[in-house]
């Protein structure tokens, strides 16, 4: 089994659940979501992230706005739909589940 | 110094070294690959160009303008390349990256001689040296093959960029391979820095023959180019002769390559020449496309020349392209303006008139010119004395001509004189007019017939080639002297002996049925 690919595979679980909830907190063009994502090591590269925006924008939950930059090409901001919304809380509510049911089988083992 | 590449990201110009230019192009392609499969690849490449955009941005300042390789490795390092993404994106899991073709170039870097067979080695994927002994024993027996290997010399393109490199050999864009290779490039240079360091051990290291070859190889290399430069010059001064003579005897009428005499009064250019027979407008256009006519290939000559020595590089499909339109226009220009004008000359008309003549009082006539002194005529001569016109002296746009005398037997009695006039134009009645306004006189005095020694046209008009003929019908039994001074007029006279008629002058003669005869007092 490849130790580096299982943890890959359970970063990509959460990473559009994060995606979404640092949209909910205010809207981002894609560098800011990065650097989020960088920070907390989610993300090693920034090239993943444009395929998972791109595709969450295409099911409706992100949308997006140009805005003109003072250096370089204007920015995709981007910002959570009600579809979005929803789809967080959803999200949220199953990943406190995940993290309850995951902590009580580890806990119970380390017990 | 390093050559720049100018490029767009997301409507924002970069200037870049051209070694990074290649690795940022590999490196998009390899993305757009990755993502092509995917319906919304293209907004994906998009939105990372627009990063990139963003991320050189940051790159450039005032000291530095140039995008260079380590800023585009430092990009592909925040942005990942394709392989980064496979781990957490599944959809493309079999990445496989496109092969490019093949390309036939010249290998400097493993040349002997040209490069051509380590160009062919590493394009069949064999060991170049196979080919060279391939080339070496067909060279011993057909000789041909020396004239091959310089043919492919000149027109195989030398691989020189790290692409070019990569596409001789075949060989995968993929960013290790163009990593590689950008680090061999610099290995190269420092090594080849190091060489010319130690150029002894350098030349121990390649071998005796290897640097023979490459002395050689310079030397045809310099030949060729000596060769090119020599027919360079001789077509920038074939060109430049030409163009100085043709303008030469456009403006001076003389070629001032051959004699400097331009300011030979006798002599006319030729736009005043034309000037006598054509339109104003006319002679302008005449003369502008006439030289445009020639100058153009001429001056394609001297740009030849020019660019064999210089190799400089410039738009040639324009140029071409503007030049041959230019000259085939003034060429067509040319036709229709002669066209249109020699429509002036199209149609001829005669106008005649019987001379009232009184018989002399003795039996013989003399017939002699008035004095040339009366009129103060100049002869022009045009291309070297090709053509030759009258003029007159202070009046250049007044023009003569000779009138032509004949003689021939009268079928009457007495003498009977004819003057005909020719005048040509568009039309018979045009014609005519010209005719009609030829200006020529006759006067007799007794037995002294005198003509006038040229005829001109009234009212400067345009000269269109009048023709004034003068027939003198002889009664048989009449004596007539031809005198001196008609030489120039005298143009037949009907004789019983075949005779020159320039050797007629100064003698008299007598009508007889057969025609003249040489009168002498005694008989």
């Amino acid at each position: 089994m490849n130790i580096e690919n299982t943890k890959a595979q359970m970063k990509k679980g959460v990473l559009e659940y994060c995606i979404l909830s640092i949209l909910s907190k205010k809207d981002s063009y894609s560098s800011e979501i990065i650097k989020e994502l960088k920070d907390a090591k989610l993300i090693v590269v920034e090239g993943t992230l444009y395929p998972l925006l791109t595709r969450q924008k295409n099911s409706g939950l992100l949308k997006y706005r140009w805005e003109e930059s003072t250096q370089g090409p204007p920015r995709k901001y981007y910002s959570l739909t009600e579809k979005g919304e929803e789809c967080l809380k959803e999200l949220k509510t199953s990943w406190d589940e995940l993290v309850e049911t995951v902590d009580s089988i580890v806990n119970v083992d380390k017990k | 110094m390093k050559k720049t590449e100018k490029i767009n990201i997301s409507n924002v110009i970069f200037y870049i070294d051209e070694d990074a230019y290649v690795f940022l192009k590999e490196y998009m392609e390899q993305i757009k690959l990755y993502f092509r499969k995917q319906e919304e690849g293209k907004e994906i490449i998009k939105d990372i160009e627009i990063r990139i955009a963003e991320l050189l941005q940051t790159k450039k300042s005032e000291k530095k303008q140039v995008i260079n390789i380590d800023d585009i490795n430092e990009v592909i390092e925040i942005l990942g390349k394709p392989e980064d993404f496979a781990s957490t994106d599944d959809i493309n899991e079999e990445f496989v990256v496109h092969k490019k073709t093949k390309k036939l170039y010249r290998d400097h870097d493993n040349a002997v001689l040209g490069g051509v067979c380590s160009g062919i080695g590493a394009y069949l994927n064999v060991d170049p040296v196979i080919i060279r002994l391939l080339f070496v024993f067909l060279l011993i027996f057909y000789g041909v093959t020396a004239i091959i290997y310089i043919i492919l010399w000149i027109i195989v393109p030398p691989a020189e960029t790290i692409a070019q490199k990569l596409e001789m050999k075949g060989e995968n864009f993929s960013i290790s391979n163009i990593e590689k290779n950008v680090k061999n490039e610099y290995e190269n240079v420092k090594q080849n820095l190091g060489k010319i360091k130690k150029s002894k051990e350098y030349d121990k290291t390649r071998g005796f023959f290897s640097t023979f070859f490459r002395g050689i190889s310079e030397i045809i290399r310099f030949i060729f180019k000596f060769i090119f430069i020599i027919i360079g010059i001789v077509f920038i001064i074939i060109g430049l002769g030409l163009v100085v003579a043709f303008i030469g005897t456009l403006a001076f009428s003389e070629p001032l390559i051959s004699s400097w005499g331009i300011f030979n009064s006798h002599n006319i250019i030729i736009p005043d020449m034309l000037n006598y027979f054509v339109s104003d407008s006319s002679t302008f256009l005449i003369v502008v496309c006439s030289l445009l006519v020639v100058v153009i290939p001429l001056f394609a000559i001297i740009y030849g020349g020019f660019k064999l020595i210089f190799r400089f590089k410039a738009n040639d499909k324009l140029i071409a392209i503007v030049g041959i339109t230019t000259w085939f226009l003034s060429l067509l220009m040319l036709i229709s303006v002669s066209f249109f004008e020699a429509k002036d000359y199209a149609i001829t008309a005669k106008s005649s008139e019987t001379i009232e003549f009184k018989e002399p009082t003795k039996n013989i006539l003399y017939l002699k010119s008035s004095s040339i002194q009366k009129y103060n005529t100049t002869k022009l001569y045009i291309f070297d004395d090709e053509i030759e016109i009258l003029a007159d002296k202070y009046d250049k746009n007044k023009l003569y001509a000779i009138p032509e005398i004949e003689i021939r037997k009268s079928n009457s009695k007495e003498f009977d004189i004819v003057i005909e006039k020719k005048g040509r134009g568009a039309n018979k009645d045009a014609a005519i007019e010209i005719a009609k306004i030829i200006n020529y006189k006759l006067f007799q005095n007794d037995t002294i017939l005198e003509f006038d020694p040229y005829f001109y046209l009234e009212n400067d008009m345009k000269w269109t080639f009048p023709e004034v003929e003068i027939r003198i019908n002889v009664p048989v039994g009449k004596i007539i002297f031809l005198d001196e001074s008609i030489r120039e007029q005298l143009n037949y006279a009907c004789t019983v002996e075949s005779i020159w008629e320039k050797r007629m002058l100064n003698q008299k003669w007598i009508m007889t049925d057969d025609g003249l005869e040489k009168y002498s007092n005694g008989k």
